[in-house]
């Protein structure tokens, strides 16, 4: 029998979303996740490199390439083809979750 | 900005040294698009959240400290059981931590197993055992010097302190002689970091 993945917590659930558009850097993807989430989650810089230093040990999402200049380095991300499946459970997760509200709620 | 080095100085050393420079520069681009005071609330909030939680993972990983510690709650569950046998109340209560922990106890052991190298989470068992004995001169100390204080408070936080104690000496032991027993069998045991 094989066992239902367990639902992402919510910082992970959106790092994988923000992910599915392709490879990004910390800040692109900390403003894709508030742009995802209407504002509701604004990461700070603990928040979304602990998640993203889980996701990587957990083989969801893996570093990609670094891009240095004199001030900066950017540290790209993308998802592992394990972690592409998991983004793609959990959208098609929600998408049945709104199908299902939708259906049980009056139109408005 | 140097009052982020700072803060970033609560976090694991090796989690600072592979993603502090990446955090220092990320505040800097969160300074320079939103208002200075917004940014500064929420990332001492989130260093309020995430530093604890990290140490906690860097300290112990989660795998190998999950069976430790139902385990410890399972030792104080019987040992609340034995001790309050004259109240059917409280021992029931003990009886039902026992089955409830011991069950999550063999879960977590059976998940570690598998996914961490034997050994690993029993070379800490001296930090249990000096905790626990710790926890215990302490309850012993604050029992002699209690004086007259016979208030339900006092025995309560003697009790605690006794009960987790002991937990943690039993916990020390078991992994003090899994520990032996495993250095016996794969050669040296297997050291804690």
């Amino acid at each position: 029998m094989t066992r239902k993945p367990k639902p992402l917590p919510g910082a992970s659930l959106y790092l994988v979303l923000a992910l599915l558009d392709g490879e990004q850097h910390g800040y692109a993807l900390m403003r894709r996740v508030a742009e995802l989430s209407d504002g509701a989650w604004q990461m700070g810089p603990g928040t979304l490199y602990g998640t993203l230093s889980r996701l990587v040990a957990d083989g969801l999402i893996e570093e990609t390439r670094v891009d240095r200049d004199e001030s900066e380095r950017r540290r790209y991300y993308a998802l592992t083809p394990g972690g592409r499946e998991v983004a793609t459970t959990e959208l098609e997760r929600l998408r049945s979750l709104v199908r299902r509200v939708g259906r049980a709620q009056p139109a408005t | 900005m140097n009052l982020y080095g700072v803060l970033l100085r609560l976090y694991p050393r090796d989690f600072r040294e592979e993603y502090g420079e990446d955090m220092a520069q990320l505040l800097r681009h969160q300074l320079r698009d939103s208002s200075a005071t917004r940014v500064w609330a929420r990332t001492v909030l989130d260093v309020a959240l995430t530093a604890p939680s990290l140490r906690l993972e860097a300290h112990m990983s989660h795998q190998a400290s999950a069976p430790i510690v139902y385990g410890t709650a399972t030792v104080a569950c019987l040992v609340l059981a034995v001790v309050a046998g004259t109240s059917i109340g409280v021992s029931v209560v003990g009886l039902a931590g026992v089955l409830v922990f011991g069950a999550l106890a063999f879960i977590a052991w059976r998940r570690a197993r598998s996914l961490e190298p034997s050994g690993h989470a029993a070379a800490h068992w001296w930090k249990y055992l000096a905790v626990g004995g710790a926890g215990l001169a302490v309850a012993i100390v604050l029992a002699a010097f209690s004086g007259d204080d016979d208030s339900e408070g006092m025995w309560a936080v003697f009790f605690g302190g006794l009960l987790v104690s002991v937990g943690l000496i039993a916990a020390g032991l078991v992994l003090g002689i899994t520990h032996a027993v495993h250095g016996r069998r794969g050669g040296a045991p297997v050291t804690g970091r």
